[in-house]
Parts: C-alpha cells; structure tokens; sequence
C-alpha cells in the first residue's frame, strides 16, 4: 500500500490545498473526467486523476472517499475549489503532464 | 527532382502498408512430393521458373529447385520421389504479413522467392519473387498517382485557374440548434473542403478545431446560425453567427473552466469551459461579438504564411 | 497516402535528396550500376526509418493485444501504426493536446467523439471499461477512416498498460 505522500516528490506534483492530510493510503487509481462516471465507478480510497475543473470534483471526491484529486494538464483550481476542498479534506495536486502519461507513472510506482 | 523525392517516400510507406497477397502470385505452378525428379526437368524448362513448391493437399511439404535436379542427375538417381531430395525446412511468408518481410527475407537469405502460406488455414496460396515486389508496387503507385491527379485537378485546378490580383471564395454551411447529431457536420464538410483545395495539413487542422468549437456552442447554446469561411490568396476567415440568448459577459466566458452548459452536456464531454479559449488558440486573429437576446458573432483569421506556398503546383 | 509520421518522413526525404544527388554527380556510369546503388541505400534507408521509429509508435495490432480489445471498425492493425495516446474525456482537451494520428481512449461513445476525431486528425479511438458504441457512432467512423477498438479495462488501467508498453503521451511540448 502507497502513501500519498510518497508520491508528491518523485512525480513533481504541486499540493494546491493547503490544509489536508497528506499522509493517508492510497488504495488505487481513477481516471475519468466525467462526474457520472466516478460517481459510478471509482471506489473509496482510489487516487483520481482528471482534467476536470467543475468545482462539483470535491463533492465527488468528498461522497465517494477517495483519498486525493490529481489534475493533470497544470490545471489550476479555483480559489472557491480549494476553500471547498481544504474544508472537505480533499487533497488536490497538480501535475504538468497529461493524464496518459501521469497514469504510467502511477501505476509504475504500484498504484493499480 | 521533388518528384522523386517524394516517390522513392511513397515506395518506404507502401512496403509497410501492402501485404504479401497483394502482390504475390496466387497461380503456382506446384510439384506433388510422389512425382519423381526426371519429371521435374520439363516442368522447369517449360515455365522457365528455377524452383517449385512441394505440395500436398495443399499443404506446403518442402521446395525443389534445378540445383536439387542437377545433383540428383550427377548422383546417377533422377528416378527417385522428389520428397526424397527436396529441401524440408523451407522459409515462408504469411499472407497477411507486410510487403517490407518479403523484401527482409530476400535479402538475408538471398532466395529468389518464397512461398506464401494463409496464417489461419495453413494453407499453400502463393509465391512471391522479387519481381513480383516491382510489379505490385508500380501498380500500386500508379493507382495513388491516378487518385492524386484527379483530386488535384478538381480541386487545385479551381484557384490555379482563377485569373485574379484577389481571390475571395465564400462557403457558407448551416448550423441546426440542439441537434447533437448532426453537430459538427458544417465543420468536417470546410475540413474536406479545404484540404481538397490544397491548403496545409496543419493549417486545415486549425481551422477545423476552431470551427468545429464555435459550431458546437451555436449548437448548445443558440437556435441555430450559420459557419461562414472565406478562402483568399494568403488567408482564411471564418464567420460563425447565431440567433438566440447571447452572451451576457464575454470577458467572463473567455476565463479558463468557465461554463454555463448544463449537466447533460457535460456528460457528453462538451460544455467544460474550454471552447472559446480553445478557438483563441488556434486562431491567428479572434474577435467575439455578442448582444444578449440576439445572438453571437465569432470571426476568426487563419494566414496561410508559409504552408501557401508549400502547397502542391502543378508543375508543367 | 497516409504518413506515419511526418517528422520521419521529411528526414528521409532529405535522406534520398542526397541520394539524388549523388546519383546525379556520378551521371556517367552506366544504368545498371545507378540502380543497385539507389536499391541499396533504399534498402538502408527502410531498415533506418524502422529502428527509429520503434520507440515512438506501436500498431494497433499491438494495442488490441495489450488491451484485449474487440475491434470495432477498420483493418490492417497489423500496419496502422499510432504515435501516441491520449486519455481523456474533454472534447476540448481531447482537441487542444492530442497530436495526429495518435490514439484517443476515452468513455464517451457518442458520435461527437468520432466527430473530434476527425476534426482532429485522430487516427483511432479505444473505448474503456466495456462501453460500446451505437451504430451511428461506427457508421460515422466508417466513413471517415478512423479505427474503433473497445477494451473491458477502465481508463485507468489502459493507459497504464499502453505505456508500459512504450507508448508515448501528448505531453504539451
């Protein structure tokens, strides 16, 4: 089992919220950039990794336990997104590659 | 001399792109593995081939060639069955395989030729020589030669033969409100109708994306509009207008993630917020109007620059 | 004539122009030995384009196998080869970073996908996580030439496994 916080530095990611733990365990990965989608699919404790900006991603996120959001592309969150998040306790990272790329990455590091 | 270049480009494609059965020939002319040697002698005289496949029920059993037949004559036994002197572990291709193969093959074990096997049914179904690798490939350029010259006489054919200080050619396409369906279908028809008139690939692409961005807002948020492009000598400008609700605030439709799309939209992978932003982008020159309760205005420039002049002439 | 990749493409053009040229040089030998000397290096200039090639692109023979695809639409996976993969869901992002004639894998089957694709000179789409397209979607897809393959993987895994395989993404540069 992998860390959250294991992955941060290795894959260059930028922690955007400012107040949640870092430190929880990461059972898997999720992508998608539908909402439905993760709702329907994704399960508690995944990593989710998307493009998606909707601020509706923390309530998601929130609902279904999952343990952070990665987005890809050097999405920027809004400002209203992260207060959400850090009230939810939803990390939210930041990564400049695309999500094909981000996703080989994890699962190289054992996230499956 | 670009003509040449550009065959000797379309030859390396083609080894890739056709396979074994397009050019071999299927009619073999074949040996049974209980004929004898002296027979062999007329058969390859008569067909003035060096080599034939050793068959039986179709299956491929070995090879014989006149070496195969000059020694069993210095060893005195031309009487004797063929599947005693043919050669057993034989190399062969599989029909589906790409032409390059044949070519690999014969150069490194130097044959003549080889026979071709179907990969499902293990079957016997032809032979290739390298003769047959020339033959095909020409036929093959010729065919795409023929289709390039019709299409660049239709198209290219229309402004090369337009005497004018300025070109000006309108397309114009209609843009049905809500029907998701047939969205995008005002875009792919100027993509075809620009690449056929000769412009870059790139540039055709850019256009395209920017187009078909502002065809899928009039699509999801106006009652419908029209794609207007207009081709001149040294650019492209397009006109995408629609009747109905208008943007309230542009400047807060152009920032990042920005929507108003309702969910159903979003579920279908549209209405993220990145459209406008995506047309900017790709566009040389943008300019969004927009007056609520009447409709929106978005014109953007493509200059051709340099990928003009790259367009293929027709050289006489 | 489609292109594999036109980046390989120009560089062996300038490959056979020198060719060209040499053959032009040495105008007065004979025939016979021009042609060997254009077949040779012909020859060496295939096997080149093939070694640099590998890295960078996989046929879709190659991603139906890794998937366990079911192939929807279009032939000849064996030579269509993709430069490389993008995972997404956005049509705008699908048309901002994806590059021509790379795969497109994504959940959404509508035909709109099909219709990005085009526009965007996308090669071929993989559908994740068993979701099959109507008919309309494969009918589109005909027309326009664009390889249709569908996987039980989710997105996730699939764009694991193709990259763990070598192929590449559409990063931004």
């Amino acid at each position: 089992m992998t860390s959250l916080h294991e992955i941060i530095e290795p894959l260059g990611l930028e922690v955007k919220t400012s107040d949640t733990d870092l430190n929880r365990e990461v059972t898997g990965g999720y992508a998608s950039d539908l909402l439905s989608d993760v709702m329907a699919n994704s399960n508690a404790g995944n990593l989710w990794v998307t493009l998606q900006m909707h601020t509706n991603i923390v309530a998601v996120a929130s609902l279904k336990e999952l343990s952070a959001i990665i987005l890809v592309n050097n999405r920027t969150p809004a400002d209203s997104t992260l207060v959400k998040a850090n009230e939810e306790n939803i990390p939210i990272l930041v990564s400049k590659s695309p999500a094909f790329i981000m996703i080989g990455k994890l699962y190289e590091m054992g996230i499956r | 001399m670009g003509h040449l270049q550009e065959e000797f480009t379309k030859v390396q494609e083609l080894v890739y792109e056709l396979k074994i059965e397009e050019a071999m020939t299927a009619d073999v002319i074949t040996v049974k593995p209980h004929n004898h040697m002296n027979e062999l002698r007329d058969l390859l005289r008569d067909h003035r081939i060096a080599g034939v496949p050793v068959v039986e029920k179709n299956k491929l059993l070995g090879m014989v060639s006149i070496e195969d037949f000059i020694k069993s004559l210095a060893d005195g036994d031309v009487n004797s069955r063929i599947d005693a002197k043919m050669t057993r572990s034989v190399t062969f291709l599989y029909a589906d395989e790409p032409l390059v193969h044949a070519i690999q093959k014969f150069d490194k074990h130097g044959f003549g030729r080889l026979p071709v096997v179907n990969r499902k049914t293990g079957n016997m179904v032809g032979i290739i020589t390298k003769g047959d690798i020339i033959k095909g490939l020409l036929k093959q350029l010729e065919v795409n030669y023929h289709e390039d010259e019709v299409r660049r006489y239709r198209a290219n054919h229309v402004l090369n033969d337009i005497v004018a200080d300025r070109i000006s050619l309108i397309l114009q396409y209609d843009v049905v409100a809500r029907d998701f369906e047939r969205a995008g279908t005002a875009s792919s028809e100027l993509k075809a109708t620009l690449k056929s008139l000769g412009i870059g690939r790139e540039i055709v692409r850019r256009i395209a994306i920017a187009s078909y961005e502002a065809e899928m807002n009039a699509v999801i948020y106006s009652d419908g509009g029209t794609v207007t492009a207009e081709v001149m000598n040294d650019q492209a400008k397009i006109e995408v207008i629609d009747h109905g609700a208008g943007i309230p605030d542009i400047e807060r439709a152009m920032q990042l993630g920005y929507s108003t799309a309702p969910e159903w939209i979003r579920e279908l992978g549209f209405g993220a917020g990145m459209g406008l932003n995506n047309i900017k982008r790709c566009a040389d020159v943008m300019d969004l109007q927009s007056e609520v309760g009447k409709g929106t205005h978005l014109t953007s420039i493509f200059y051709f620059k340099k990928q003009r002049n790259d367009e293929p002439t027709r050289n006489h | 004539m489609v292109f594999a990749n036109s980046a390989c493409v120009r560089r062996n053009r300038s490959e056979q122009g020198q060719l060209v040229r040499q053959a032009e040089v040495s105008g007065r030998t004979s025939h016979a030995s021009n042609k060997i000397e254009l077949y040779e290096q012909g020859k060496a200039g295939l096997v080149e384009k093939r070694k640099t090639q590998r890295e960078h692109e996989m046929t879709l023979a190659e991603v139906k196998k890794i998937l366990d695809c079911e192939v929807l639409q279009g032939d000849k996976l064996e030579t269509t080869e993709i430069i490389t993969a993008c995972g997404c869901d956005l049509m705008s992002d699908v048309l901002q970073f994806i590059r021509p004639d790379s795969l497109l894998l994504t959940g959404l089957t509508h035909p709109q996908a099909v219709r990005t694709a085009e526009i965007a000179d996308v090669r071929a789409i993989c559908f994740v996580r068993g979701k099959k397209p109507d008919g309309k979607t494969t009918r589109l897809a005909k027309d326009k030439g664009i390889w249709l393959l569908a996987t039980q993987l989710p997105l996730f895994e699939s764009c694991a496994k193709l990259y763990n395989g070598g192929l590449l993404g559409c990063s931004a540069s």
